[in-house]
């Protein structure tokens, strides 16, 4: 999958949401990384084709996708706020789900996520992670060129986010927004950092895990280390280290783990 | 097959519905003991009682089904393939909703003796879809709901009061009249400057220009899921 803008930007009455974007990513899934109101949800919207930017344009695989014809069935969108006021049962859902020749995996994702446990409840009386899986279903279980996600577990326990996330990097041809950096780096393998709207880092697994930089959890929250520390988050250091040192660290137990600093660093150098 | 389940999803809990039965007996009353009245005062007490109460909030009941909020409509845009699928299965869920009520008070006021005023009731099927129709694509349910209402009783409550006026109206309101408030046009299509066969048929192709202009403008329309 090829994901591209040129200058690209959506205006809301004179607010920008997005604007001066521009680059190109090629990949089997993009993750868009950023805080509440960076225009992750914005730059969805119009990778999905469900609107048309203000200026410039983007392409998926050469297309923009807010001009294809087949754009329901091509791009297969989940989004964030998953309450949905439709007065029929999940069985219903499947039913339809099942009667759709571009649906194929519709029993295999029924058990994978769960919902055979809930299908017999009312799509508009279940709770928010519950018609998130619902959502999921119909995006991840039928056909497409492209699978959109926003916010794909916002809504669901660490169990359930956990197979959810082991099925999106299994998938080929994924765009996931997120704010859970875990969750960008288990998925995905190129990464959009968005900030007020703009793109402020763009790269891929490589160019993100590529330093000497790591992320160390310590044992004791108020700890400290022998290390430069760039970054804190609570017991949670971005350090500038060396991995024997923190080896060494790690079975005299000073540090409960350390990882190469990914998106977290990204994140915080770019603000 | 996918067009098929996307109506019977959409009809779903739509019948049998407790205040939208309650109201279409009411209804089939109302319409039967004010023509009963016809011949003393006029059809004034039936016109407004069909067109400008009941028949307008048995429309809302219907159009409930069909005016739903952005991420339901992208849920089920996915869900069925796209537009088509979701607008026939809006489409013709409005059809079937709207047909129970207007058909019964149709029937009441035919076997009352008053063919071209039933004539006048089952417009109001078509004009309902189109303004139904129109509003589901360009408006939010809250919006498309008090639209609605405005539209289907309010303007005829300000028509009937210009119709009823001893002078005759101009050519633009007896078209509007014959569109949105087709009953009292019936009534009073004396003093109308448009003959009521060829107000029926502006009524008729106007809807049907509506409903066609709001299939292309639900597969154009952009969405916000935020």
């Amino acid at each position: 999958m090829i994901v591209e803008a040129e200058n690209l930007g959506v205006s809301y009455g004179g607010t920008w949401g997005i604007r001066d974007l521009t680059f190109k990513a090629k990949t089997d899934r993009l993750a868009l990384i950023g805080h509440n109101g960076s225009g992750k949800t914005t730059l969805l919207s119009i990778l999905s084709g469900i609107r048309h930017p203000t200026i410039g344009r983007a392409m998926i695989n050469g297309r923009e996708p807010y001009e294809r014809k087949d754009k329901w069935v091509a791009i297969r969108y989940s989004f964030e706020k998953p309450q949905f006021r439709i007065p029929v049962k999940v069985r219903d859902l499947v039913e339809v789900l099942q009667t759709n020749p571009r649906c194929p995996r519709v029993d295999e994702f029924i058990e994978a996520l769960g919902i055979i446990q809930f299908l017999d409840g009312r799509i508009d009386s279940l709770s928010s992670g519950q018609a998130q899986l619902c959502n999921l279903l119909v995006a991840l279980s039928c056909d497409s060129e492209v699978v959109v996600l926003d916010e794909p577990t916002a809504h669901l326990d660490s169990y359930r986010a956990g197979i959810v996330d082991e099925l999106i990097s299994k998938k080929k041809g994924v765009i996931i927004a997120t704010h859970d950096f875990e969750e960008g780096e288990a998925v995905a393998d190129y990464f959009l950092i968005l900030r007020e709207g703009r793109l402020v880092w763009s790269g891929t697994r490589r160019e993100l895990f590529s330093n000497d930089v790591y992320e160390v959890t310590l044992v004791e929250t108020g700890g400290q280390l022998p290390f430069k520390t760039l970054y804190r988050f609570g017991a949670t250091l971005i350090v500038k280290a060396d991995g024997d040192e923190l080896v060494d660290m790690l079975f005299k137990g000073i540090i409960a783990g350390f990882k190469r600093a990914g998106l977290r660093y990204a994140y915080a150098k770019s603000s | 097959m996918l067009t098929r389940k996307a109506v019977k999803w959409h009809i779903k809990n739509m019948f049998p519905h407790p205040v939208t039965e309650m109201l279409l007996g009411l209804m089939v009353l109302a319409t039967w003991y004010s023509l009963q009245d016809a011949k003393r005062m006029g059809f004034y007490e039936s016109e407004v009682i069909a067109e400008m109460v009941f028949l307008p909030v048995y429309g809302i009941l219907v159009a409930s089904h069909v005016f739903k909020g952005q991420r339901v409509t992208l849920f089920e845009l996915t869900l069925f393939n796209g537009p088509g699928g979701v607008f026939v299965g809006r489409l013709v869920s409005a059809i079937a909703g709207l047909l129970v009520g207007i058909l019964s008070v149709a029937i009441t006021v035919y076997v009352q003796g008053h063919p071209l005023l039933m004539v006048s009731v089952l417009l109001k099927l078509p004009t309902y879809l189109a303004i139904m129709m129109v509003l589901m694509v360009w408006m939010d349910s809250l919006g498309a709901i008090i639209s609605f209402y405005i539209l289907t009783s309010a303007v005829p409550m300000a028509l009937f009061v210009i119709l009823t006026k001893p002078y005759p109206p101009g050519t633009a309101v007896s078209l509007l009249a014959y569109f949105l408030s087709p009953i009292g046009a019936t009534v009073e299509t004396g003093k109308l400057p448009i003959p009521v066969l060829d107000g029926y048929t502006v009524t008729i192709s106007l809807s049907t220009v509506m409903i066609l202009l709001s299939y292309l403008g639900f597969k154009m329309k952009d969405f916000n899921s935020q």
